[in-house]
């Protein structure tokens, strides 16, 4: 008898964990809306770096910054100059990031020298790049000028 | 002794009803260390530099595996380095003398992003000479 007993309160118990233990069991959905408004800042440049070196024919040269916040970085090609090197000589451009032995751009232009900015993106933190090269353009070499100002 | 075998059963009963159901093991891609090999040919009294990037943390480390003329080793230790591009060229924060080895030289412990591997020439090639550098990373 007593052995009965103590079996039926093993089957209860078991049944009784069953149910206390079911993770399946679905969870009723609830009717609150969250609304979360997330605003992010686009920093202005805060460091200016002018670049100033010499491009040979057909050849390219890239110069590396680290960007400290998220925001807006300026590049502007300010002046092109040389003997046989018409100021208004047309290069390539372009913003990026570096890799292996070169800069890997993700947005690139052909562009004289003026007062621009000419390229312009809002970047993460990290490092970066601007790579200026002859597309043909050269009969001698540069002197250019590049100002990189960003946050 | 029948008491003792009712007790089991009820506490296999207990333990069927609290077990979870086996989950499906998910398929995870293990990805190991990154070799980067950099070679090239280095000047007398120049330097080169390669940048990568890192989108896992952790060790890396460098070694300056060969160093060679015409095929033949030279013995001539030359530097390399790691850091950070900057301006024209590699911004090193951590660098050695070395010989080629196959044994890492440079290690450090690195934050995800972008850095780079300096190899100079400090103490006067006699010619150009061909280089390869190894970098293992996450």
């Amino acid at each position: 008898m007593i052995q009965r007993v103590i079996f039926s309160c093993l089957i209860l118990l078991a049944l009784v964990t069953n149910v206390g233990c079911d993770g399946d069991t679905p969870t009723s959905p609830t009717d609150t809306t969250t609304t979360t408004t997330t605003t992010t800042t686009v920093a202005t440049p805060v460091y200016t770096e002018e670049w100033v070196d010499t491009l040979a024919i057909g050849s390219e040269r890239f110069y590396s910054f680290a960007v400290t916040q998220y925001g807006t970085v300026n590049v502007s090609l300010t002046s092109v100059s040389g003997q046989y090197v018409p100021s208004t000589v047309t290069v390539s451009m372009g913003l990026g990031t570096p890799a292996a032995e070169t800069c890997f751009t993700t947005s690139s232009i052909s562009t004289q020298a003026g007062t621009g900015p000419q390229l312009t993106g809002t970047y993460n933190p990290g490092v970066y790049c601007v790579i200026i090269r002859d597309v043909g353009n050269l009969f001698s070499a540069a002197r250019f000028s590049i100002t990189v100002a960003y946050p | 002794m029948k008491l003792r075998g009712i007790v089991s059963l009820g506490l296999v009963l207990v333990a069927v009803a609290c077990s979870d159901d086996l989950e499906t093991p998910t398929s995870a891609t293990a990805t190991g260390p990154v070799t980067i090999l950099f070679s090239g040919t280095l000047q007398p009294r120049a330097s080169r530099f390669y940048s990568y990037t890192l989108t896992t943390a952790g060790s890396v480390s460098a070694l300056l595996a060969s160093v060679e003329r015409n095929g033949a080793p030279v013995a001539n230790p030359l530097e390399i380095g790691i850091g950070s591009p900057a301006g024209t060229g590699c911004a090193v924060t951590l660098s050695e003398n070395v010989s080629a080895s196959l044994i890492p030289q440079l290690r450090h412990d690195a934050a995800v992003g972008t850095y780079c591997v300096r190899i100079a020439d400090t103490e006067g090639l006699s010619a150009p000479t061909t280089f390869t550098i190894r970098v293992i990373h996450p």
